[in-house]
């Protein structure tokens, strides 16, 4: 009996062994992974709890993001057809609105955060293009797939679209800021931006 | 009982042997039979349409010679060859390609045709041995995944999205359905969650998950996701006892048997079927010709409609369960609120991304 089971223990063993050898994690999983764990340790860290700490912890997230974020290859893939026809100021003005939107929507999400598991699920290199898969285990059990989109550029990889459960970020604000700008135009895109961050 | 991670792991490794050693011995898939022979002189190198599929398979690049035949390895082949011509995945795919596949270099067909040649290259960069790699079987979405998007990004946005003519009455519909949550829906699964405590509300969604088995194991069917149709039965069958009528969901915390994803919306689709135009449903939300069709489908389906024939009554259990599930995701509809600058829109889009990416899955 009692061999059976060390037997078993050691089959157990080497099964696991095979099966969970550390996937190959290569650059752009890396630039990931240090964001998201420096992030989760702002939000976890005692010393910027409460509402007080509110502004500085934002700050800090702030930071953290816009380390591993392209604003401009976002920017650009967002207004798509729209982009080249605007001037160098209103890309600008446009991307800074574009960054704050971002950052606020993303913070708000960070703020929930509370305890959820992240594991990294693999990643996918193509010249200068690379997907990063990233699986968010909630509480109640349902795994949230989110993938990265990454390009290298001269500052190394930055993410330029991610995707929820299949659902780009970049594919959904272009469609919307696309018909806006279809149904009355550019302005009144940059208007509803500053009026959704405050700065009007 | 605690279950410790590593015992979990060995629980799916396990039900994930038995389930691939059962399908793979009646149905060899694609991936297992290539793992026989990787230099396998048959693997198709081009894809084909449906009516150029020839009968022994694809263009027979100039032969090595072969030694000798493994009467065995043979036999994987020859039936690994005839599941990829009735692989009905690859027959649509091969459709929708039409004759002239484009194989420049950077299209994202020429990626997957590539992908499809190679696979213990590209497919499995980790290289994953062959019972790995079986086990992986029907979990190839981030692998289908495109890695850079295709150049219209630039110059169409239509292509990207969903038409929706429809759009002054599905605005109004939006409306109607946004006072519907914030004034009765939310109000409502707050003081139900104010007085059910968690554990038990995702308890009763397990339930009503368990017993919706049918929708997704028909479909899973449908699609010739055999696998899947077999772990929907078994987590039926585990649930159901283990997991005192569906209410725990032990197949996936134990055996992390999840379950699939999949209902008749989606088998359309997986048959080539558009999604034609949104509709937003008031009550019901979002949704498009083709999954309109689909929620029919499912209806007939899923058990409930049996189980609780009388109109009244089946409204009450449907609003149950509408009311428990909102109670456990209060908040992400706001989330969506407040990132939009067109809510319409973005709801709009997010459901055509949410349903492609599920039919691709």
């Amino acid at each position: 009996m009692h061999r059976k089971m060390t037997l078993q223990l050691v089959l157990c063993v080497i099964l696991v062994a095979a099966f969970s050898l550390p996937a190959f994690a290569g650059e752009p999983t890396e630039v990931i992974r240090k964001t998201t764990d420096k992030i989760i340790g702002i939000v976890k860290d005692p010393a910027l709890q409460g509402l007080e700490k509110k502004k500085e912890r934002d700050k800090l997230i702030r930071a953290a993001a816009e380390e591993i974020f392209d604003q401009e290859e976002m920017s650009r893939r967002t207004l798509a057809q729209h982009w080249r026809k605007r001037t160098p100021e209103e890309k600008k003005e446009f991307m800074e609105l574009f960054e704050d939107l971002l950052e606020k929507t993303y913070i708000d999400r960070v703020e929930g955060y509370s305890g959820e598991k992240v594991t990294y699920d693999g990643e996918r290199v193509q010249g200068n293009y690379a997907l990063v898969k990233v699986d968010i285990m909630t509480k109640q059990g349902a795994k949230i797939p989110v993938i990265y989109r990454m390009k290298k550029t001269e500052k190394g990889w930055l993410v330029y679209d991610l995707s929820i459960e299949g659902v780009s970020l970049v594919n959904n604000y272009r469609s919307q800021f696309n018909s806006i700008i279809v149904s009355s135009s550019f302005k009144e895109l940059l208007k509803k931006l500053r009026a959704k961050v405050g700065k009007e | 009982m605690m279950i410790c991670d590593a015992e979990r792991r060995l629980f799916r490794i396990m039900g994930d042997c038995l389930l691939a050693v059962l399908c793979i011995g009646f149905f060899p898939a694609p991936q297992a039979g290539a793992q026989v022979n990787n230099s396998d002189p048959y693997r198709p190198a081009v894809w084909y349409s449906s009516d150029e599929i020839p009968e022994r398979g694809p263009a027979l690049s100039p032969l090595p010679a072969v030694p000798e035949i493994d009467p065995g390895i043979e036999l994987a082949r020859i039936s690994h060859r005839e599941m990829e011509r009735l692989n009905p995945r690859r027959l649509v795919v091969a459709m929708r390609l039409g004759k002239e596949p484009d194989l420049s270099p950077g299209s994202s067909t020429a990626a997957s045709a590539q992908e499809y040649a190679a696979p213990g290259t590209t497919r499995n960069p980790q290289g994953i041995s062959g019972l790995g790699n079986a086990i992986q079987l029907g979990a190839a979405s981030f692998e289908d995944e495109k890695i850079e998007e295709p150049e219209d990004w630039n110059e169409n946005v239509q292509k990207e999205t969903i038409a929706d003519p429809l759009e002054p009455i599905n605005r109004v519909f939006f409306t109607f359905n946004d006072r519907l949550y914030f004034w009765v829906l939310k109000p409502v699964a707050r003081g139900y969650r104010y007085v059910i405590p968690e554990p038990f509300r995702v308890g009763i969604r397990n339930m009503f998950t368990n017993v919706a088995m049918p929708i997704r194991a028909v479909n899973c069917l449908l699609q010739g996701k055999i696998r899947g149709f077999g772990r929907e039965l078994l987590r039926f069958v585990v649930n159901s006892t283990a997991g005192f009528l569906g209410f725990g969901d032990v197949a996936t915390t134990a055996m992390h048997l999840e379950p699939q994803d999949e209902d008749f919306g989606q088998t359309l689709g997986f048959f080539g079927a558009g999604p034609g135009i949104f509709i937003n449903w008031p009550i019901f939300g979002p949704s498009s010709i083709r999954d309109t069709f689909g929620m029919a489908g499912d209806f007939f389906a899923d058990p409930l409609t049996y189980l609780v024939p009388k109109t009244g009554e089946n409204i009450a259990v449907r609003g149950e369960d509408r009311v428990n599930k909102t109670s456990l995701s209060i908040g992400d509809y706001e989330a969506l609120k407040k990132s939009a600058l067109d809510p319409y829109v973005a709801v709009r889009d997010f459901y055509f991304q949410y349903r492609r990416a599920q039919i691709e899955k």
